[in-house]
């Protein structure tokens, strides 16, 4: 358990001590004392980690003649945060619901060993800003499931929409969902299409820096996602740091953001659209994009839930093989969400080409959709004549500006509800969740 | 206060911890280590948030930060600094260099090295670093400095640079954020002012001897104090070493007049202090004092009661600073820039009749004190509520805190932080201490400065190799003679005492390190003779080194006879010395005295043939 070497193992397990007890590692000439810590993940499994009582861990490694004496029993529980103090809330401000998914921002070190906590009490989130007490009524706290977002999968997006869904025909005012960050912005596109008839606030949250630190993103984040949970602003949106101070967050359409860095607190950027609104911590709302819907508290919504999880998302690259397509036809693929460059090409006209196999799927009934790996931007289906070969010639849909993963979300939905080509091509050139813009607003390149 | 304390006597325990900066670029990411004060270009503001510890509360220390409520301000350069440092990616792996050199440090201290490394997240929440801790670890172990053990070695990185403070921010620079630098701490054993100072020398010439920065700033000591029934207090930087032990004497004067005042309270029956705040403005309304009229514009006057302090306000517990400095210090916190108290009245134009209402409107006896902010309502009532928590503390005896160096005397900076602050850094895997590594540490190993001194005065008077291995140019002078073939003697006076009198003449030197080394060049292949050392130095200018060391170039034997015969010729009555004298002075260092002397001996002979 403790992952330790075979010799250490067997030397702890004769000493009877355990992870977190009190113990005395003896050379023959010197001696440490202090509580065994577990064997980190990485490193050298023959060296034993202690935590000496100026706080320090440090490694011993295994010689002959070393030792371990059990002196003291550990603490239960080691490092585990005690006394979590439950916020009390004020029933009379506006009452909202937190789905709890996991998660940098739902999870926790331990301070002793350093090993990071998944399953944390969706209370002890609320400790990170306790600030939300001031603004909302928290009325329901719910953790269907923990997983860090690189783990989700298609099936998680529908237990999302329905909690989110129950909470909102609750009478909430919003729902706030914390969520991990990588994957966020497909999960934000996943409930833009299946939260139907939505006229509330769904707010997706997450950190780019965990609550154990002091500079931890998270406060300012639940701030500002409790804050634009209640406004009038019923989008799905992603709220996250807009700048790397701690001052505004970006409310952005779900539909129309990414992320745009692996460590930075304003990772999550607005793609081809203004940002919905700034959000500071003291509760003002600027409304930056007034194209959005607004509050009615007398819709309910409906999670619309189907989805094809037989579509796929690839990347096309000089050199790249278009035999995998055949990789995906053969699995019973449905539809294919096709990275292409600049406009939106395949390879056309090399060897490699790419048009042949397409043709192909599309004529045993697989969509193709073709966005474009600039990210900003739209595809064009016209002005080459490669261009043409692509759209007008083989089929592919050119999915306008919206975004690769957004293509892909919007695909599996719609062939969830139907597998017709003709129908699948229509409602994906429609916009359904303020996933295409006609006219793209100047300012939006990277904003 | 001019008795002599028995140290043993009230059982003084000193420790001390130095943090030495080392000369490589930063700890976790490839910027540079430059300090600079050009405009930054960056500019970030971020708060930080106490967090549940270890032991699931909230650090003391770290909640006492948060209830500022400060925002901090990031300054940073685009050119210099990276993402590292604005806490926006994650650490690169431990700059191998600083750990050689620090492990370097740790086995002159005679420490042990661990076999592997873990570095720690320290919780630091003053702001000082943007992830809200320092990142530190343990890399040897058992290091002794004569009968003083050195537990431990640390090498961590330094903090941001604090530039400016007002009452909503604090601003750090982060370039120094990220500087790699050992932490020496001593256990308790130092037993006296002195021992301490000796101490701190001693671990300070190893760390020259190693490639630490030099220079005010790269250093820092800070001690550790106590004494019997008084508390641990931490003195923070205390920078110059000449006054380190005043300042330690001042610090055990302070415990001690801190436990007289303690037992007199506990004597005079005070046990708690009511939170009574009186709004004193209206007694204050015709005050002819300008201070408080100046402050009443836009704030109240409250007041509380402090029952028992009678005269205890005002006792000096250091030189120049009361029990009422302390008071203030904790009342400064909350936002105010002072106190009044009643020990120190009549004093800032408030009358002795004044004093006697507020008295008054306080419910104040005899024996009592008060004590009075002027402020915004809510800050003065914060101001007050910490000078009674201080006061409180004061009947208790002596609080264990941390203190700032302010002069030879101390003041209060913040509590003492709890101690469980330090959790895996999850970020950097552990570091394996491998044997090749420690190999190469020790073929690597610098010799101490007290070993180079012994070697240096076999081939030159002790006094000066002392000098030359305690000088600023001490790294100067070894480079020197390193590369050029030259005597050590002559390098170190000319480092040292040939400069100490130019600069008594009041000469502006301004050779740079490689104008010296221009010079010693000449010097070694005889074409500037050693009296023109001083003249070249006086009168080199930045980049013009070659051109001065032209002028004093040696002369050719020819124009020396030239030069001596004339002079013979026109003074025959001088004397032998009269005439060296003169000579000298004409050829103005361009040649060897030693020469001339025997070419004037010639020259005389051959006179003294000739008539």
């Amino acid at each position: 358990m403790t992952e330790y070497s075979k010799v250490l193992e067997d030397l702890i397990k004769k000493s009877g001590a355990s992870v977190g007890d009190r113990i005395v590692v003896s050379f023959t000439d010197e001696s440490y004392e202090g509580l065994l810590m577990p064997r980190p993940e990485i490193g050298d499994k023959n060296c034993l980690i202690i935590k000496l009582d100026n706080g320090y861990n440090v490694g011993l490694r295994y010689k002959r003649g070393m030792s371990i004496k059990k002196v003291a029993g550990g603490k239960a529980n080691l490092g585990k945060a005690k006394n979590i103090s439950k916020l009390s809330f004020d029933k009379k401000k506006p009452s909202i619901s937190l789905v709890a998914t996991g998660g940098t921002i739902s999870s926790r070190v331990d301070y002793k060993t350093g090993g990071v906590y998944m399953l944390m009490d969706p209370d002890e989130i609320l400790q990170s800003a306790p600030e939300l007490a001031n603004i909302v009524n928290l009325r329901s706290i719910e953790s269907p499931f923990r997983k860090a977002s690189e783990d989700m999968e298609p099936k998680d997006w529908y237990v999302i929409a329905k909690a989110v869904a129950k909470n909102m025909n609750n009478g909430d005012n919003g729902v706030i969902v914390t969520h991990g960050t990588d994957t966020l912005h497909y999960t934000a596109a996943a409930l833009s299409f299946m939260l139907k008839n939505l006229y509330k606030p769904v707010v997706l949250v997450g950190a780019q820096r965990s609550s154990d630190r002091g500079s931890a993103d998270t406060t300012m984040n639940l701030i500002c996602s409790a804050y634009a949970a209640i406004s009038d602003i019923a989008e799905v949106s992603i709220c996250m740091h807009g700048s790397s101070s701690d001052d505004y967050c970006l409310l952005n359409r779900g539909t129309k953001v990414r992320k745009m860095h692996t460590s930075r607190r304003d990772a999550f950027r607005p793609i081809n659209e203004l940002p919905l609104a700034k959000i500071w911590s003291d509760g003002r709302i600027e409304i930056i994009n007034k194209n959005h819907k607004k509050r009615n508290n007398d819709e309910k919504v409906v999670a619309d839930t189907k989805f094809e999880e037989k579509t796929a998302l690839l990347k096309v690259y000089p050199g790249s093989d278009p035999d995998v397509l055949e990789y995906f036809a053969t699995k019973k693929y449905r539809g294919i969400v096709i990275e292409g460059t600049g406009l939106g090409h395949v390879p056309t006209q090399n060897i490699k080409t790419w048009i042949p196999k397409i043709k192909n799927l599309i004529r045993n009934g697989i969509a193709v959709a073709v966005t474009s790996q600039t990210i900003y931007g739209r595809v064009n289906p016209n002005v080459y004549t490669n261009l043409r070969i692509l759209y007008h010639e083989a089929g592919a849909i050119p999915c306008e500006d919206m975004l690769p993963e957004v293509a892909y979300v919007k695909l599996g939905w719609v062939l969830g509800h139907t597998k017709d080509l003709d129908e699948v091509r229509k409602i994906m050139l429609t916009n359904i969740a303020g996933e295409i813009t006609k006219s793209t607003d100047f300012r939006a390149f990277l904003y | 206060m001019d008795y002599k304390i028995d140290y043993k006597k009230i059982g003084l325990k000193v420790g001390i911890e130095i943090h030495q900066q080392l000369d490589t670029r930063k700890l976790f990411c490839e910027c540079p280590s430059l300090l600079r004060n050009d405009k930054p270009d960056i500019l970030i503001k971020r708060k930080l948030h106490a967090v549940v510890g270890e032991t699931g509360e909230k650090d003391t220390a770290a909640q006492y930060e948060e209830s500022r409520q400060k925002i901090f301000v990031y300054e940073a350069y685009s050119d210099s600094t990276c993402l590292v440092e604005l806490d926006e990616e994650p650490p690169h792996t431990m700059n191998k260099e600083a750990l050689k050199i620090a492990m370097q440090i740790a086995m002159l201290l005679g420490a042990k090295p661990v076999d592997e490394i873990q570095v720690m997240r320290k919780t630091v929440i003053d702001g000082s670093n943007t992830s809200g801790f320092q990142r530190t670890a343990l890399i040897a172990k058992g290091g002794a400095i004569d009968s003083v053990r050195i537990p431990f070695i640390n090498l961590e990185e330094d903090a941001g640079r604090r530039i400016s403070e007002d009452e909503s921010s604090v601003t750090f620079r982060l370039d120094r954020l990220g500087i790699p630098e050992v932490e020496i701490a001593t256990d308790a054993s130092i037993t006296s002012p002195e021992q301490a100072t000796d101490v701190a020398k001693k671990i300070g010439m190893i760390l020259r001897s190693c490639h630490v920065k030099r220079g005010i700033g790269t250093i820092r000591q800070d001690v550790n104090i106590s004494i019997k029934h008084g508390a641990r207090v931490e003195l923070k930087h205390v920078q110059d070493l000449r006054a380190m032990s005043k300042i330690i004497e001042n610090e055990i004067l302070r415990q001690l007049n801190l436990l007289e005042i303690s037992d007199e309270l506990k004597r005079r029956g005070i046990k708690k202090i009511p939170r009574d705040f009186v709004v004193l403005s209206s007694k204050l309304e015709h005050t002819r004092s300008n201070l408080l009229k100046k402050a009443m514009n836009n704030g109240i006057v409250l007041g509380v009661r402090l029952p028992g302090f009678g005269g205890l306000v005002g006792k000096e517990i250091q030189p120049n600073r009361r029990l009422g400095s302390e008071f203030a210090d904790h009342a400064k916190t909350a936002g105010v820039s002072g106190i009044i108290h009643s020990d120190e009245l009549p004093a800032y134009g408030i009358t002795e009749e004044e004093k006697q209402r507020i008295a008054r409107a306080l419910n104040c006896e005899e024996k009592d004190a008060f004590v009075m902010v002027v402020a915004q309502p809510e800050i003065a009532k914060k101001a007050l509520e910490r000078v009674i928590l201080r006061a409180e503390q004061a009947i208790k005896g002596v609080p264990r805190e941390v203190r700032a160096t302010d002069g030879t005397n101390t003041r209060f900076l913040r509590p003492m932080p709890g101690a469980a602050r330090l959790y895996p850094e999850t970020d950097i895997p552990p570091i394996k201490i491998t044997k090749e590594f420690l190999d190469g540490v020790r073929q690597s190993l610098p010799k101490t400065l007290l070993e180079r001194e012994k070697e240096l005065s076999e081939v030159m008077p002790a006094e000066l190799a002392r000098q030359i291995v305690h000088s600023r140019n001490y790294d100067l002078f070894e480079e020197i003679i390193n590369e050029i073939k030259i005597d050590p003697k002559l390098v170190a006076t000319t480092l040292t005492s040939i400069l100490k009198d130019l600069k008594r003449k009041g000469v502006k030197i301004k050779m740079t390190n490689n104008d010296y080394k221009q010079l010693f060049r000449f010097v070694a292949k005889g074409k500037v003779s050693k009296e023109a050392i001083p003249k070249i130095i006086e009168k080199a200018k930045p980049g013009e080194i070659q051109d001065v060391i032209k002028e004093f170039e040696i002369l050719p034997d020819g124009e020396i006879r030239k030069i001596i015969s004339n002079i013979v010729k026109m003074s025959p009555e001088k004397s032998k010395k009269e005439l060296m004298g003169i000579i000298m002075s004409r050829i103005n260092g361009r040649a060897d005295g030693k020469k001339v002397m025997k070419l004037l001996d010639t020259e005389l002979k051959r006179m003294k043939r000739q008539r």
